[in-house]
């Protein structure tokens, strides 16, 4: 070819790419759903944002630390996303400490998305005094799933209590069956210890342990018990567990191979995804407590600071996508999250959701889970000890009391 | 064009200065940053200001690292003296002439060619209680076959050793084989004339004359241990519990899960101090030989 042509003709695509992209409104999402019910839930927020003409660039992770190592190493580049799925966690607070984080005073108060979100959701999302996150969903940790044909099989009712959990876990056990399917992998170990505190302790005790983290709360007998729980539960493991990942070990409870799994509501997602029916394939109550208590894990897009302008109309397009009602219901339903505005209506949900969006409209029955709520690697800490106390049967509830105090002190 | 490049005479000086400066940029450079970043309070982003020694006190409070570097001790023992082992003898059997001798050095050879990942994953399977071997055994019949070390706590450190044998032994076989292969042939024949044992001719003769070769197997063998993280993650995840934790597990963990950039960096810095540590004897040997 001659080259001249070829030079010309190679600017002249250059032209039309450069003012094709002055259109469009671009948002590049770093992601890590990528479980069926959670890329059905990605996907109904690209598609509500496509529909409304941008262009969407997908980049998933395998899991949340490597979207956020991902994130934050592209921050660090230059080449930021356009939006990054996190939790309102301490990574949150700092990024947005350093001025690295869009912020969206400016819709919230246009759109009046104060008045629709819950109190504590709001003061998740904003870092002094600026909203740096919007809400995709609110999950809660502290829920327990069954497989109702097994219990129905067995005649077991659902239980209310820690005593007739166990009961019915040794008769699942008993018939052959896991009792209490558990993934052995420190995170998921650990949100068995903080439910178990939670149902103990309540939203005060909580609140005074994990947010204020008050020596007296420490003293607490609530404690040990708690540990004790969370020992015994782990009893219930069966070989394969250590390693498994949570939605591996939910559809054990799925195909009915498990009785329980204690589980944050990202569970749900997983037996949609199967194609069950909540109520009548399976079941689900909060961890047993006498005070109804809900500890949230708001899942949020953060907005680092971008500079060009098709991506900065991007974000905003992103943002009124993610804060539209109907995708907000979308997503409950296929995710098992419960939607973060308050305005949404939920009717449409099922049982084990609307038990979700109740307790959290309860006063006082909403507080932060562990993972937002502790600072610095404190949480990360915890897990450490959760995991160790899990794995060695040596270690004993007050050697692990005594180290749990000393980490929750320590900052 | 031809005649430009004509012109153009080689100038080693400059092509080694432009190496040299890449290599202190980034990797020296690398290695200053990290150290001044251990001296910080950085969290997610890096944080300039220097508050001493700090991060260094915490790491060594710090159970899952104390654990951590246990286990590359335990791991790394095993592992090089297992290898080494295994991976002599393999090269002794190929140096006896056998028959197909290089397919056999191939199948040997083999499982250097797969990736860390790879391996651990195939070894998760065969190793898991369920789906691997003690589950195949125990419905072949045999009901109390047990073998579940890589999910005893105590005992799961084992299955990363025995997967890395598998993996890195064909390279001490060819490295050795081809030490063996430059033993001249006059030092056999005065073997045979002696009469001395085999065994004997290997353990007194032949290998205390390939210090060389086996320090060069130590060396390679020991970046691996240090380096030791794609197989523990495809394997164990460091699990069950901590039982099977790495520094250089830790210190990703560190840099990325749990946001925490000066704690990472310290445990970056001992390690390399660690591998330095290591690597002093045959530096020492080295250097006494020449001097």
């Amino acid at each position: 070819m001659n080259l001249r042509r070829f030079t010309s003709t190679i600017s002249v695509l250059g032209l039309l790419a450069a003012s094709n992209a002055a259109i469009a409104q671009t948002v590049d999402v770093q992601h890590y759903w990528t479980s069926s019910s959670e890329s059905k839930a990605m996907n109904a927020v690209a598609d509500a944002f496509k529909s409304k003409g941008g262009k969407w660039i997908d980049s998933p992770s395998a899991d949340f630390d490597a979207a956020l190592a991902a994130a934050t190493s592209r921050i660090a580049g230059g080449e930021p996303p356009s939006a990054i799925l996190m939790t309102p966690n301490s990574a949150l607070r700092d990024l947005a400490g350093s001025g690295q984080l869009r912020d969206f005073d400016d819709l919230a108060a246009e759109g009046g998305w104060q008045k629709v979100m819950s109190p504590l959701v709001w003061s998740k999302l904003n870092v002094n005094d600026h909203l740096v996150a919007l809400p995709v969903g609110i999950h809660a940790q502290n829920w327990v799933w069954y497989s109702k044909p097994l219990l129905e099989e067995l005649k077991i009712e659902q239980p209310k209590t820690f005593d007739e959990l166990f009961a019915a876990a040794d008769k699942i056990k008993a018939s052959g069956r896991i009792g209490i399917a558990t993934g052995g992998e420190p995170w998921q170990e650990v949100g068995i210890l903080f439910s178990s505190i939670l149902a103990l302790g309540g939203p005060d005790y909580w609140n005074e342990l994990i947010v204020k983290r008050s020596p007296e709360a420490l003293k607490s007998p609530i404690l040990p018990q708690a540990f004790d729980i969370f020992r015994k539960v782990s009893t219930y493991a069966d070989p394969a567990s250590p390693g498994r990942s949570w939605n591996d070990t939910t559809n054990l409870v799925v195909t009915g191979k498990a009785g329980f799994q204690f589980m944050g509501d990202w569970a749900r997602g997983e037996f949609l995804a199967a194609g069950k029916v909540a109520g009548k394939d399976f079941g689900c109550f909060l961890t047993p407590s006498d005070k109804p208590s809900y500890s949230i894990l708001i899942d949020v897009f953060a907005f680092p600071v971008n500079k060009d302008e098709d991506r900065i109309k991007g974000q905003t397009l992103l943002a009124q996508s993610v804060m539209d009602p109907a995708v907000e219901e979308q997503i409950a339903e296929v995710k098992g999250s419960v939607p973060s505005r308050t305005d949404v209506d939920t009717s449409k949900l099922d049982v084990c959701a609307q038990l979700g969006a109740k307790t959290l409209a309860t006063p006082g029955a909403a507080v932060q889970a562990a993972y937002d709520a502790l600072a610095g690697d404190l949480n990360g800490q915890v897990t450490d000890l959760a995991t160790q106390f899990w794995t060695d049967k040596s270690m004993t509830t007050e050697a692990a009391v005594e180290s749990f105090s000393k980490i929750l002190q320590s900052e | 064009m031809k005649t430009w490049l004509h012109r153009q005479t080689f100038k080693p000086d400059i092509t080694v200065a432009v190496f040299f400066g890449v290599v202190a940029i980034f990797f020296y450079g690398s290695i200053l940053w990290t150290f001044y970043m251990s001296l910080t309070r950085s969290t997610l982003m890096p944080n300039y200001a220097v508050v001493g020694l700090d991060q260094y006190v915490k790491l060594f409070t710090n159970y899952r690292w104390l654990v951590s570097c246990l286990n590359m001790v335990i791991f790394g023992v095993l592992f090089i003296v297992g290898t080494l082992g295994f991976g002599t003898i393999l090269a002794i059997f190929a140096d006896r002439r056998i028959q197909a001798e290089s397919l056999f050095r191939t199948i040997f050879l083999y499982p250097l060619a797969v990736s860390l990942i790879v391996t651990g994953l195939s070894w998760r399977w065969v190793l898991d209680p369920v789906n691997g071997l003690q589950g195949l055994m125990r419905n072949a019949g045999w009901e109390n076959f047990t073998f579940d070390w890589l999910t005893n706590p105590d005992r799961a450190i084992y299955t990363l050793v025995i997967a890395s044998i598998w993996h890195s032994s064909g390279l001490v076989m060819v490295i050795v084989l081809a030490g063996l292969r430059g033993v001249d042939n006059d030092l056999w024949k005065a073997i045979r004339m002696e009469g001395i044992p085999l065994w004997r001719a290997y353990l007194q003769v032949i290998f205390p004359g390939m210090r060389p070769v086996i320090a060069s197997c130590v060396v390679l063998l020991m970046s691996e241990v240090i380096r030791g993280y794609d197989l523990v993650i495809a394997m164990t995840k460091g699990g069950p519990g901590i039982a099977t934790e790495m520094p250089a597990k830790f210190a990703v963990d560190f840099y990325f899960a749990r946001v925490n950039l000066g704690l990472a960096s310290a445990a970056s810095i001992v390690m390399l101090m660690l591998s330095l540590l290591m690597l002093l004897p045959y530096f020492y040997s080295e250097f006494r030989k020449r001097t």
